[in-house]
């Protein structure tokens, strides 16, 4: 079929139509698809925390003692955006006014706790002090049972000594007696008679004997507890120290010498040794009947 | 059978022969024996008599001796008011007055100039008591120096009247931070025990933290995040001459120097994130590891022998101190078992006592002690925001940081090893932490 | 010819249509917006602004869609006492990070654990790292890679506020997502 001019027209319209919109459509496809240049925007602070990594930048810190250049200006930003977290951030004021009622009560808080401290350390010094006080006590108690038992072999030495005293006696009768051969008999009552007087001679020393042991345990377990209380123990007196001092005394009670015998502690222990007994002069007077002795042995042996 | 004559003077003589053999070792003289077995724990009563100074930079020498002796809580002083004279000699001293007055010593002395422009400090220990010369000195130095004799007379005093050795002539380091809200600066600071005379060892305006001196005193340890990481540095303290021992990936932390001087040990995570400790030999840059947990394990501190690590863990859950050997592969022996929370350990000087931050059920963190022999365990500070505890050298006392209140900025703190005496380091300004107490000067 | 012409229309009709199906992420880029302006509360004004001055109405469409955009924004991620759990919003934000990460490999992190002051030192450093590896597990669990990510613990060392109250605590329990340039130092965060 031949083709008509109309027919021509029509083809080229059909095919401008075509490409045009083919053409249209791309454009409108490469307008809505392009990608937008990624524009550099400023970055927006919401914490603190972000500011300060930004300062550090460039500047490192040199040692001492020179002190290092200011900081680099920070780049620009824009106003912060409020601190985020939870919960939303309080206003200052209300936070400020709640920091101040928490100062406050801090406060209150921290003198309640020195109050209860103070207390507790009172209380402690107080437990500590009866404790001492106890393991004093049951250190006289001991003392006590040792002092007798010093005291029970004492007066047997007092027994010995009277009998001694009662034998001489004797002997100076049987010189006598032995000269007078015709006397026998009657030198023979005069020894028993003798004897008799002896043994009630001794049975009074016995009593009294007995009355003073139980004073004199009393007042060497005074002497012994002031003593105690006067010794400042320093950290190196632990248990297995054992010192001995050889104590002069006049009567009246006051410490005139004191020399340290076998000891095995230190400079500080020696000092405080010393020092212990001299606080605790004039010592006190002793029961009746008892003299002050001129020395006194001290052994300083803690037991814990 | 009636006893013949002869035969009755031979009983009565055979009978005083015994006697007296029986009478032969009893003394003739009396003698009393007393048992001390116990004593009291009191302060000892000391006078400390203004010595007689010459002109110098305004240091008052008896009463920096007065402020170390009383705040060790093992002395008591006699107020100046309260003096019964003023001597400067052991000549001049009454001593019957002065223990009238309550003391069992008096300490005398004198500050006079001597040849190069120096300053002799010299002092004589007395017992008011017996009369008796305890302990007598001459130190020598700078007018800068005073300070420095005066807390030298108290390590003396201290040593000849406890038995212990003084440590009053120390130096700490600790972290200061000045500034706030973002323009921080943080510093590394040395000064003496007693906060004065502070000497500026490191500044920078990223945190600074866990400084550790070496044995002989010389070097501290630090770490530093003025990576934006965390790094370990050795620096020396009089010249300022430093050098990074390590900065891997992770965590690199809480160095502690061995007693030898030789080896540190360090916390390193690694990429894993589990911080182990390890130990660098600083001779030869030989890095060993010695736990492998995957839990955080650090801190970590040397027993006196050098041959043991303890350190925080919390394998268990909670952070507990555990000690091993300083070697790869041992297995680590726990040591707390008091409260939920034991960390920060720090073993004193003999070896005997470990001081550690404890929170206890009412969830305030403070300073306690263990006993290592025995396991006793005793809180020594109230708290509420203790940590860091570092012993001093004598084991006498620990220094640590405190936060005394809710608006209240740090402080560094001491407290006596039975817990009864304590005094506190204030800052003028800014706030201070992480004390570590230096050794001995030699 | 009219044979031609019906295919020549077939094949026209066709590219309309595929163009009108390239349309449709229009209508959900208008709902992001709206969205992140709703839900990002505090956060909106720098939100939307973000969107104006950034690259048109179609600003985020390669990124995250939903509730999540605003999440972005947010890098601090909390923590409850003694523990290292990332919980509620931390999860949200996680999320947006690694997909951000994941979609822009060359991007790098760097992620700083830190707790509140109490207790000993030392050993808030290891638990704020605690903290900081689990952000880094999560992070690398989502998409993002090994290499965009470095670690850093300050402990305790490094607060936002220094005041010892439980609301200070609170605040200091804390993983931060720094975003780093090519040369290491901190960089413009995305948006």
């Amino acid at each position: 079929m031949a083709e008509s001019v109309r027919d021509r027209w029509l083809s080229i319209g059909m095919s401008v139509l075509l490409h045009g919109s083919l053409i249209v459509l791309l454009a409108l496809g490469w307008w809505h698809f392009r990608e937008p240049a990624p524009a550099p925007t400023p970055p927006i602070d919401a914490t603190v925390v972000d500011a300060r990594t930004l300062k550090g930048v460039g500047v490192a810190p040199t040692p001492s003692p020179q002190k290092k250049a200011p900081p680099q200006a920070q780049p620009q930003q824009p106003p912060p955006a409020p601190v985020e977290g939870p919960p939303p951030p309080t206003p200052d004021e209300v936070a400020m006014r709640q920091q101040a009622a928490k100062e406050e009560a801090e406060h209150e808080a921290l003198a309640q706790q020195r109050l209860q401290a103070r207390e507790a350390q009172r209380k402690a010094a107080e437990a500590a002090a009866a404790e001492q006080a106890e393991e004093a006590q049951k250190a006289e108690e001991e003392q006590a049972a040792a002092q007798a038992a010093a005291q029970a072999k004492k007066l047997a030495a007092a027994q010995k000594a009277a009998a001694k005293l009662a034998a001489k006696k004797k002997l100076a009768e049987e010189r006598k007696l032995a000269d007078e051969k015709k006397l026998a008999a009657q030198q023979a009552a005069a020894e028993r008679a003798a004897r008799v007087a002896d043994l009630n001679q001794s049975l009074q020393e016995d009593e009294r004997a007995t009355a003073a042991s139980g004073a004199l345990a009393s007042w060497t377990s005074e002497i012994t507890s002031r003593i105690q209380n006067a010794w400042i123990r320093p950290p190196t007196a632990q248990r297995g120290l054992k010192c001995v001092l050889n104590v002069g005394l006049v009567q009246g009670g006051s410490v005139t010498s004191v020399s340290i015998g076998e000891c095995n502690g230190d400079d500080a222990v020696r000092q405080s040794i010393q020092t212990a007994v001299y606080n605790a002069s004039p010592l006190p007077a002793p029961p009746d009947g008892i003299a002050f002795p001129s020395q006194l042995i001290i052994t300083f042996q803690p037991t814990n | 059978m009636k006893p013949t004559p002869r035969m009755a003077s031979l009983l009565r003589i055979s009978l005083v022969v015994l006697m007296g053999a029986c009478l032969a070792p009893t003394a003739a003289r009396a003698q009393l024996q007393i048992q001390i077995t116990s004593g009291v724990s009191n302060p000892v009563p000391i006078a400390i008599v203004p010595f007689a100074e010459a002109p110098n930079n305004g240091t008052d020498v008896a009463a920096v001796v007065q402020h170390d002796l009383v705040g060790s809580g093992r002395f008591t002083e006699l107020p100046r008011n309260k003096m019964p004279g003023t001597p400067t000699t052991a000549a001049d001293v009454k001593f019957a007055d002065w223990k009238a007055a309550g003391s069992d010593y008096v300490v005398v002395g004198q500050v006079e100039p001597v040849a190069g422009g120096q300053l002799a400090v010299d002092f004589n220990l007395l017992n008011a008591l017996t009369g008796q010369s305890i302990a007598r000195q001459r130190f020598v130095g700078t007018a800068s120096a005073l300070r420095n004799a005066a807390h030298r007379v108290s390590d003396v005093i201290y040593q000849a009247i406890t038995g212990i050795r003084g440590a009053f002539a120390t130096r700490i380091a600790y972290v200061a931070i000045a500034g706030q809200g973002g323009a921080e600066r943080f510093q590394l600071v040395v000064a003496d025990a007693d906060g004065y005379n502070q000497h500026l060892i490191l500044e920078s305006r990223f945190p600074l933290m866990s400084p550790a001196w070496s044995p002989d005193g010389q070097w501290l340890s630090y770490v530093s995040f003025e990576n934006h990481l965390s790094a370990v540095y050795v620096q020396r303290v009089l010249t300022g001459q430093r050098s990074r021992v390590s900065m891997r990936a992770g965590i690199n932390g809480a160095p502690a120097w061995s007693p030898d001087g030789k080896k540190l040990a360090l916390t390193l995570s690694g990429d894993s994130g589990h911080p182990q400790i390890y130990v660098l030999d600083l001779s030869n840059q030989h890095l060993t590891r010695v736990t492998d947990s995957p839990s955080i394990n650090t801190e970590a501190t040397w027993s006196p022998d050098g041959r043991y690590l303890y350190f925080t863990s919390d394998r268990a859950g909670e952070p507990q101190i555990y000690r091993c050997a300083a070697t790869p592969g041992s297995i680590p022996e726990r040591i707390t078992f008091t409260d939920e929370y034991n960390a920060g350990p720090h073993v004193s000087a003999d070896g005997k006592l470990l001081a550690m931050v404890t929170r206890d059920d009412s969830g305030s963190y403070r300073i306690a002690v263990q006993n290592l022999t025995t396991g006793e365990f005793r809180m020594l500070t109230p708290g509420r925001l203790d940590q860091s505890p570092s012993f001093a050298p004598n084991g006498a006392s620990i220094m640590y940081a405190a936060r005394p209140g809710q608006a209240a900025a740090g402080i560094l703190a001491t407290i006596s090893v039975d817990g009864l005496t304590g005094l506190s380091l204030k800052p003028t300004q800014g706030e201070v932490r992480d004390p570590a107490w230096g050794p001995f000067i030699q | 010819m009219y044979r031609r012409i019906a295919v020549l229309m077939l094949l026209a009709g066709c590219l309309g249509l595929t163009a009108c199906a390239s349309h449709k992420p229009k209508p959900s880029a208008e709902q992001q917006q709206s969205s992140s302006e709703n839900g990002a509360g505090a956060n909106s004004a720098g939100a939307s602004g973000a969107n104006a001055n950034g690259g048109g109405p179609f600003g985020n469409q390669s990124s995250i869609s939903g509730p999540q955009a605003g999440m972005l924004a947010k890098r601090t991620i909390y923590f409850d006492f003694d523990s290292a759990v990332i919980s509620g919003d931390g999860t949200d934000i996680v999320s947006a990070h690694a997909k951000y990460l994941s979609d822009h490999t060359d991007a790098r992190v760097r992620l700083e654990g830190n707790t509140d002051e109490r207790g000993s030192p030392e050993y808030n450093i290891g638990l704020g790292m605690r903290r900081a590896q689990a952000v880094r597990q999560a992070l690398l669990l989502q998409g993002a890679s090994a290499t965009q990510i470095t670690v850093v613990s300050y402990g305790a060392e490094h607060p936002v506020d220094p005041a010892h109250s439980e609301d200070a605590w609170q605040k200091n329990r804390r993983v931060d997502i720094v975003y780093l340039a090519a040369n290491g130092q901190p960089a413009p965060p995305p948006q």
